[in-house]
């Protein structure tokens, strides 16, 4: 209890909290991976992540809600709820390897500078949030209201006990009320579908054919295309898989946050990402996952027990500053040569 | 088996490649020997495909390939064992050898491979070779001596059944015994019928093992004859006997 | 000291505006409005400002903060204290530059990427902190350990210290009512100081020793140049130059917020040394005159001139590495560099073409486009025209060959959209029909340059 009253946690609801960093931890987790491992197979500094992001939470919308979505609000849905999901992965995928035929690949047969890549990919930024904008407008969209499940769960009245899913809902809501903590459907979908994504990941590049090539492809990839690798077809499939990454990322954000789709609105998680990284180590798959969890457990006690809550962009960007200076190759890197 | 005609190589303004031209037949051990810049890694990443060169042609097997990737190249058989022996320090021994066999498993898919039982017996056939490389096999190859290096390079090209090996300076950087040794295993792959280009800055052992040689000169072919008479040959041994 | 340095500056500064008058007409002809020009030269200062570190091989994107620094000093002393432009940009620019020196130390350290994301992040620091400046005032003033360091500086602020609320930064609003005191003089003749200062840099002992540093790090130390030294001088001089543009654009435009100095203003100048070339001084200069003019100029452009930086960084980093100003050196034109250039070219107009076909084609029911089906065919075209490129150079590695199709290609083009125009085909001229236009143009434009001179 001294501890708690020390970190100033004396009055907060820690379970609650810590379901809080969690859900968030794992968005920003899926969507600082895809930037690892474009990084780690390519080299590339991809800071047109965020806008494929936003054009994945798009995409998504689109799926479901149809052509509405381009000039007005979503009223109703035209197609189911889930729709949204397989095609802001897909969407974002093909949106990213897109991206990298027409920025990166001519960089990468001049074997450019790696910071014309950079730049680049900060063209490619500019231009898809501005296209967002131009095709969407700039105002704020979302799925309806009463069809997104994102209300906490508790113990429903008039539960049908002969239903299973009735069953199992209120299994959970008890489990959550007990405890205290207030979670959605949604919440529960995200944290569902990131560590599958973040398992199925993890397997890919550990034990699978795929995974090794782009290891190999990662290391040196004169090396990789000497063993008869086509590396092109690696670099290719990494933007895709990154891609998607950033796409189911940005549909779990619109739909936790619904409404929250708009051309901004993958700004503030361009940088954020980028923190998690440079946290985690650039390039590190395991650092990526570590780091958004670390990120977002600090953020969330920054705006629960301080009373900086205004400030907490500020203390990210202070410690993403911090660990470069400090430590350059993150909590979980090798050492890099990009030091003096 | 692979004939070059009259090939051309530019880096930007600089000349790496004259136009030579030479041929490796089948079972043949072929050596290109030179000083240091003449162009002799160039000549190998020209035929691997990493290098486009800008005139002239390179057929294997009776198909052109100057336009095909070196994805394709290696997957054809044709395999180089490359200069510094660029092993992928980040995986195990084993993982380095399955490498190798990327292409016989049918790339990343495994479409139409062969089955990993097969590729497995030939990573075995490696390790009888090489009995150290057994013990090291969970290691990370970043950790392995030089010469254990050497043998992992050649081992991986091993398990990709080359229909010909193309080694770069396979003795660069390794201690006299070390050095004896790599040509040993050479003269036993010659003895198993290998078709081997092999590029080397050590002459006389190169000349030693091979059938026939070319001497490599700023880009130019300045001699060629069969590896024999290059020893007893005057000018060669004022160059690069001494 | 300030009467002395007024009495020798003001004839100057008159002799400025009035040769300026009559370009300034002219320009305002076209578009460029006055308030246009004075952007245009901001800009410029700014192109520079980022110029002076990329010249010493270090890609800081921290700019946009220090330019954020000087238009709040500029702003504070001139709204609070009365001050001149001449105080306020000495001020903005000591005070940029003395917080230069901080950042500069441990941040230049680092190398590449890393170095660009820190900055990325100082900017950002920066923002933020002046968001919330007024808040954290307060904090501070309250706070028994740094409230006798706050006061002082705070006195320098505001009247009253002591009030329960401070306004200072004003977070997202920004301060409003700033004089109006920047005149186009003003900037041409700072522009041409700096110019000078440039030029003289570059034949000094200091810009060899910044070029020795970009081209190789390791070599230039080894040969006694003090590496740590240089980079820092030159961090500091951008960060003063990027200030005192801060101060001339809080002085010119009545109202400043943190909002206009993030990473997206970063960014901006960042195109404007890419645009312009980091080959020599003149690049920037020139990228941060055209960038700034060119949505201006093409009216239709305006709604767009977010799209345009991005496309046109893009291209540029992609197909004109060297910039605008790369393409005046002779030894470009001679052989291999052309040749080169003539493919990027191509490739450019096909991709712009490509682009507008694909994209936008669809976006606001061709309010970007002004056609629909004639888009479709001319974009096969270049498709076939393309296709001929590719199979051509595959073939012949000379140039020539190939110059003919994509000239045919080019001019047919051209030629038919204007025709398709001119009877009226195309329901209104909008700026996908300008972008098509212009990618075709280069399309034809890179068969002439490829083809070979002896036959020009
Ligand atoms: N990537 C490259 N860029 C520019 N020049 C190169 C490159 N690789 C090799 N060269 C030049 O080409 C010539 C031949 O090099 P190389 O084939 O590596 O020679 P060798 O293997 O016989 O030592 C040398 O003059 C070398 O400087
Ligand atoms: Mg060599």
């Amino acid at each position: 209890m001294e501890i708690l009253h020390f970190l100033g946690l004396e009055n907060a609801n820690i379970p609650a909290q810590l379901m809080n960093a969690i859900w968030l931890g794992s968005l920003y987790s899926l969507f600082a991976l895809g930037y690892a491992i474009v990084f780690s197979v390519l080299g590339i500094l991809n800071l047109s992540h965020s806008a494929i992001f936003m054009w994945g939470a798009y995409f998504g919308l689109a799926a479901s809600c149809g052509t509405s979505v381009y000039d007005g609000k979503c009223v109703e849905l035209n197609h189911a709820l889930w729709t949204a999901i397989p095609a802001a992965i897909i969407g974002g995928g093909i949106l990213a390897v897109v991206i990298d035929r027409i920025a990166f690949y001519p960089l990468r047969k001049r074997n450019a500078p790696r910071l014309s890549q950079l730049i680049s990919s900060i063209g490619v930024a500019i231009i898809l949030v501005n296209l967002a904008q131009l095709r969407f407008t700039a105002e704020r969209k979302g799925f309806p209201i009463a069809d997104v499940p994102n209300t906490p769960i508790n113990v429903p009245n008039g539960l049908d006990i002969e239903q299973p899913l009735d069953v199992a809902r209120l299994a959970l809501a008890l489990v959550f009320q007990e405890s205290g903590v207030s979670i959605s459907p949604i919440q529960i979908l995200v944290i569902i579908v990131a560590i599958l994504l973040m398992v199925g990941l993890s397997y890919v590049v550990a034990r699978t054919r795929l995974g090794k090539a782009m290891r190999t492809v990662a290391f040196n990839a004169r090396v990789g295309n000497l063993l008869g690798i086509n590396t092109e077809l690696i670099y290719m499939i990494a933007f895709f898989i990154s891609g998607a990454l950033a796409g189911s990322a940005g549909i779990l954000f619109a739909l936790a946050r619904n409404p929250a789709v708009d051309p901004f609105m993958g700004d503030s998680l361009a940088l954020k990402g980028l923190t998690v990284i440079v946290l985690g180590g650039l390039g590190s798959i395991r650092g990526a996952v570590v780091g958004g969890f670390l990120i977002a457990l600090i953020e969330v006690y920054i705006n629960t027990a301080t009373k900086y809550g205004y400030l907490d962009q500020a203390f990210v960007f202070m410690l993403f500053f911090f660990i470069l200076l400090v430590r350059p190759q993150g909590i979980l890197g090798q050492p890099i040569e990009d030091r003096a | 088996m692979l004939a070059i005609q009259n090939l051309e190589v530019r880096y930007g303004a600089i000349i790496a490649l004259r136009g030579i031209s030479f041929a490796v037949e089948q079972g043949q051990v072929v050596t290109l020997i030179g000083a240091n810049g003449a162009g002799k890694s160039t000549t190998l990443n020209t035929i691997s495909g990493l290098v486009k060169a800008r005139m002239g042609s390179i057929q294997f097997q009776g198909q052109a390939i100057n336009t095909w990737g070196a994805d394709r190249i290696a997957q054809h058989g044709l395999i180089q064992v490359p200069e510094g022996r660029q092993i992928i320090a980040t995986m195990t021994v084993q993982e380095n050898l399955e490498m190798g066999a990327y292409p016989r498993a049918g790339g990343w898919l495994g479409w139409r491979g062969e089955s990993s039982d097969n590729i497995q017996a030939d990573i075995e056939d490696v390790f009888q070779r090489f009995p150290r490389l057994r013990e090291r096999r969970r290691q990370k190859a970043g950790s392995l001596s030089g010469g254990e290096q050497q043998m992992l390079a050649l081992g991986r090209a091993l398990v990709a059944q080359p229909k010909l090996m193309m080694l770069d300076e396979p003795s660069m950087g390794l201690a006299p015994v070390l050095v004896n040794e790599v040509f040993a295993i050479i003269k036993d792959l010659k003895a198993e019928g290998k078709t081997i280009l092999l590029v080397e800055q050590n002459a006389r052992k190169a000349l030693d093992v091979a059938d026939y040689a070319y001497v490599l000169e700023r880009g130019q072919i300045a001699k060629s004859a069969p590896a024999f008479d290059l020893r007893d040959d005057a000018e060669v041994i004022e160059a690069y006997l001494g | 000291m300030w009467g002395l340095l007024d009495s020798l500056l003001q004839p100057i500064l008159d002799l400025a505006t009035q040769l300026l008058e009559p370009l300034l007409e002219r320009l305002a002809t076209v578009g460029l409005s006055e308030p246009v020009v004075q952007f245009m030269l901001m800009n410029a200062i700014l192109g520079v400002s980022i110029y002076l570190t990329l010249n010493c091989g270090m890609f800081s994107l921290a700019n946009a903060g220090f330019m954020a620094i000087g238009a709040y000093v500029g702003a504070i002393l001139t709204t609070q204290h009365g001050a001149t432009l001449g105080e306020a940009l000495l001020y903005g620019m000591l005070v940029a530059g003395i917080i230069a020196i901080p950042v500069g130390l441990p941040v230049l350290r680092l190398r590449n990427i890393y170095l660009a994301i820190a900055t990325i992040g100082f900017g950002e620091i920066v923002r933020l902190i002046i968001l919330h400046f007024d808040t954290l005032a307060v904090e501070f003033r309250d706070s028994k350990i740094f409230g006798p360091i706050a006061r002082p500086i705070l006195k320098l602020m505001v009247e009253d210290v002591d009030a329960r609320r401070l306004e200072i930064t004003l977070g997202a609003r920004g301060i409003t009512r700033i004089p109006v005191y920047t005149e186009t003089a003003h900037l041409v003749v700072f522009l041409l100081v700096l110019s000078y200062f440039l030029y003289r840099l570059h034949h000094s002992r200091m810009g060899r020793a910044m070029a020795a540093i970009r081209q190789d790090e390791r070599v230039a130390a080894s040969q006694g140049i003090n590496v740590v030294y240089y980079k820092n001088v030159a961090f500091v001089m951008g960060a003063m130059l990027a200030g005192a543009a801060g101060v001339f654009n809080a002085l010119a435009t009545r109202t400043i917020e943190p909002k206009a100095y993030g990473f997206d203003k970063a960014v901006d100048i960042l195109a404007y040394a890419v645009l312009g070339g980091l080959g020599n001084w003149l690049g920037p200069i020139l990228g941060g005159l055209t960038l700034t003019a060119i949505p201006e100029l093409l009216r239709e452009l305006r709604e767009y001139s977010g799209v345009v930086t991005g496309v046109i960084l893009l291209l540029i980093i992609v197909y004109l590495p060297g910039g605008l100003t790369s393409l005046m050196i002779p030894s470009f034109w001679r052989n291999g560099g052309r040749y080169e250039f003539a493919k990027r070219v191509t490739t450019a107009g096909v991709v712009l073409v490509g682009l507008v076909n694909v994209l936008p084609y669809q976006i606001d029911n061709g309010r970007i486009l002004g056609y629909e089906f004639w888009g479709l065919i001319i974009g096969n075209m270049v498709i076939v025209g393309l296709l001929l490129w590719v199979r051509y150079t595959r073939q012949r590695q000379n140039g020539g060959h190939f110059s003919l199709p994509l000239m045919g290609v080019g001019i047919t083009g051209v030629v038919l959209f204007i025709a398709l125009a001119l009877v009226g085909k195309i329901d209104h001229l909008a700026v996908g029909y300008y972008v098509h236009l212009i990618g075709m143009a280069l399309v034809g434009l890179g068969g002439w340059i490829s083809y070979p001179a002896e036959e020009r």
